[in-house]
């Protein structure tokens, strides 16, 4: 939501907005130059009593698990073949593949030796979570590089390559599924290996399943909230009749894995530390309010379900309970066995916002250059002239 | 020669009133290494036997006071030099005429150089 | 049967030799900091009015070794766990994880490193003690078969029952560790986790990783069995002269649904 306006908008809003990326940006190139020239430990508040922030808590955790979006709607389009999403599946697609691509490089600040990161690929090690993650992200990665390269193509008119690709969509639609369902559940799993570190609220053996269920729900969060911002940015109609349903599924989703892990907790009667509240409590109880009870109650009344801004607003609270979600289990629910609290760094913020900021500029760039969005009248983008022409006129940004 | 004559059973008294007194470590538990000889060469006035005993002041860490910086911990040193010890390195660290009485002094190698065969 | 180290609290005086020792064989900088560091791999502390030394467990089923995802620590068939710097990329989950919080990491570096005891693999190698063994002047660090430091612990604790609390620490925690701890403290007072659980933490881990191919198997199966049937449905559809599934106008409308009035 930078500079994303279209010209109608007033030239003293997209001033603004441009001015704010701006600032953003440098400040950015800041953070980079001194994360990389003094190390982790002159830039963030990193310490061995906590060695995961912000960048994994919020960069990659939470990266990962707002892009479950498009596999879980590729699947719904090419598996459940329900075709009349297909109009919002490129955009999440795309918002997904810039989301693993700036993943990797929040990665490459945190790793404390970048340039090693292949190094997955030649030593290997089965045992680890870690291996696993890498080894699926970078295969996924390549999947949404490829679901995504046809609109490339197209935009090329480079229609033999174009086919090829169409011919192994199904292979590489469930390739995207599998992989997804293994890393989105093994992002949790990296916590399975410290129960007498992470509280109570948050370790449970079924921390994978979680991870996973979260990811699925805010995932369709995240389409109806790109939707949103797409639509504001270049002037389209909020595709009502497809987001409701994308936002009734995501309540039912969220909805269950709400229920479960309470249901969780209650057996392992961790409940009863709400009848006398800390931190802990506090902030599980705002991940819950965030991620299950608003969204979920909000899209219980037909009202809300009916306007647009109803289902934005839910949405929005979805993406933010994954958020508190994952900075809990990564940061809160590991604070009292370290003994420490952690707080990122001004340093570690910039490059965090940095890195969203990158990912709206990448964004409106690609959907200015790349018919990304159906054109107008169009029913399915697949009925499209082959020679589309972008839906917007390039501006600059 | 007045100091050393002072320092030498200064230090040997700590070590004792340490022993009387149980002190910190129990110093019957400490099991000191054995004495260590640095062979004199031709032109020294002899040998120089170092006791752990008389040099370690049987509190936290005191270990630490030499090794490793002056002293490797694992391969006994057997020779140092004066050279040494007048840039403030191996037994002049301390014997500097601050810590302890002074490495240089002219005159009084005996304090820690055996002279013929007694020691 | 491999090596281990056994450390009886009650009878160190904390004089330091292990620390000077272990900065000597591994060429770490001086000084010795106040806990344990990249730099410095083994500290003695005063707690409850006695010495206790920290250092690297040496876990028999290490949770470091199992979360590095390149392998570059490694549990040697002699008892140590080893730390390879040039595979390491720096993610720092070996950190994390770790139930003794042995691992440290070099922050002050722009190109760093894990730093952790290695209980002086490069010693044993040659037939020699770890350092911090080979200089202790109590006792309080002994070098051995792990097997029989056990024993020998048992015996210790069975002897003066009054001298320790009645745990070896080490002969189950997480699965059980090369250095094996005998305290008059509980160990819990001296900073030690005390309710690790006795199965290994990789366990954790492994018995859902290890479901990796067979569930890659099933999932693809089912997948394509549901590709196939939606699509067959489509086809009979088609067959039949009916609309596709896209253009029927099936969609509920806005707002429509169960919980309609």
């Amino acid at each position: 939501m930078n500079a994303a306006r279209p010209a109608s908008d007033p030239p003293g809003a997209v001033r603004f907005w441009r001015a704010v990326f701006a600032l953003v940006v440098a400040a950015f190139a800041v953070a980079t130059v001194l994360r990389f020239g003094l190390g982790l430990g002159a830039v963030t508040n990193l310490s061995d009593r906590f060695p995961w922030g912000l960048w994994i808590g919020f960069d990659v955790l939470c990266g990962v698990g707002l892009a479950a979006g498009a596999f879980t709607l590729t699947a719904v389009v090419h598996l459940l073949n329900l075709r009349r999403f297909e109009p919002i599946l490129r955009s999440t697609v795309l918002t997904a593949l810039l989301g693993y691509l700036l993943v990797i490089v929040a990665l490459l600040f945190d790793l404390g030796q970048p340039w090693r990161i292949r190094h997955p690929l030649v030593f290997r090690n089965p045992h680890s979570v870690m291996f696993e993650v890498a080894w699926c992200v970078m295969l996924y990665t390549t999947v949404l590089a490829f679901e995504f390269a046809p609109v490339v193509f197209e935009r090329l008119s480079l229609h033999t390559l174009g086919s090829v690709l169409r011919a192994v969509s199904t292979p590489l639609v469930i390739a995207g599924v599998i992989l997804s369902t293994l890393h989105q559940s093994s992002l949790g799993s990296l916590y399975l290996i410290v129960p007498e570190k992470l509280h109570p609220l948050w370790y449970t053996p079924l921390l994978p399943l979680f991870f996973f269920m979260s990811a699925v729900g805010a995932g369709l969060g995240m389409v109806v909230l790109e939707s949103w911002l797409s639509g504001r940015a270049f002037g389209r109609e909020l595709e009502m009749d497809l987001l409701e349903p994308l936002a009734r599924a995501m309540a039912v989703v969220l909805g269950v894995y709400g229920l479960l892990r309470l249901i969780v907790l209650r057996r392992a009667g961790a409940l009863a530390r709400f009848a006398d509240p800390g931190y802990e409590e506090a902030m599980f109880a705002v991940e819950l309010a965030l991620g299950v009870l608003l969204p979920v109650g909000l899209l219980a009344l037909p009202r809300v379900r009916r306007s647009g801004r109803g289902l934005v607003v839910a949405a929005f609270l979805a993406v933010l309970g994954l958020v508190a979600n994952r900075l809990n289990v990564s940061v809160t629910g590991m604070e009292a066995a370290a003994g420490a609290r952690y707080l990122p760094s001004v340093m570690e913020v910039l490059v965090s916002l940095g890195l969203v900021a990158l990912g709206f500029a990448l964004f409106a760039f690609a959907a200015r250059w790349l018919p990304v969005f159906p054109e107008r009248g169009a029913t399915t983008p697949g009925r499209r002239a082959e020679t589309a022409r972008p839906v917007a006129e390039p501006v600059e940004v | 020669m007045r100091r050393p004559a002072l320092v030498a059973p200064l230090v040997a008294g700590i070590a004792a009133a340490a022993l009387a007194a149980g002190a910190a470590g129990e110093p019957a538990r400490w099991r000191l290494p054995a004495a260590i000889v640095f062979e004199g060469n031709p032109e020294s006035p002899g040998r120089v036997v170092f006791r752990h005993d008389s040099h370690v002041s049987l509190q936290p860490k005191a270990c630490l006071g030499c090794h490793p910086a002056l002293f490797p911990i694992l391969r006994p040193v057997r020779t140092t030099s004066h050279a040494r010890m007048e840039a403030g390195d191996s037994c002049g660290a301390c014997h500097d005429g601050g810590k302890a009485f002074s490495a240089r002094d002219g005159g009084a190698c005996e304090v820690c150089h055996v002279q013929g065969e007694q020691g | 049967m491999s090596a281990g180290l056994l450390i009886d609290a009650t009878l160190c005086v904390g004089c330091g030799a292990c620390e000077a020792a272990c900065k000597e064989a591994n060429g770490l900088p001086l000084p010795v900091e106040e806990r344990t560091t990249a730099y410095t791999w083994t500290v003695v502390q005063q707690r409850e009015g006695q010495y206790v030394r920290r250092l690297c467990m040496h876990c028999l089923e290490p949770t470091c070794v199992s979360v590095c995802p390149v392998g570059a620590l490694s549990k040697t068939e002699a008892g140590p766990v080893v730390y390879d710097p040039k595979r390491c990329i720096g993610c720092r989950y070996c950190i994390m994880a770790c139930p003794f919080g042995v691992p440290k990491y070099q922050w002050d570096r722009p190109v760093p490193v894990v730093g952790k005891c290695v209980l002086c693999a490069g010693r044993l190698e040659q037939g020699l003690a770890p350092a911090c063994a080979a200089v202790c002047p109590t006792g309080a660090s002994l070098f051995g078969r792990r097997d029989e430091l056990l024993q020998e612990a048992r015996a210790r604790i069975a002897s003066e029952p009054g001298r320790y609390v009645n745990r070896v620490y080490g002969a189950e925690e997480a699965g059980g560790t090369s250095v094996l701890l005998l305290s008059s403290v509980p160990f819990e007072r001296l900073g030690f986790p005390a309710g690790l659980p006795k199965e290994p933490l990789p366990l954790r881990t492994w018995q859902v990783l290890s479901k990796i191919p067979d569930f890659v198997v099933l999932a693809g199966v089912f997948l394509y069995g549901l590709f196939w049937i939606t699509r067959r449905r489509e086809q009979v559809r088609a067959a039949e002269g009916e609309p596709r599934e896209a253009d029927l106008d099936e969609r509920p409308a806005p707002g429509d649904g169960e919980a309609a009035p």
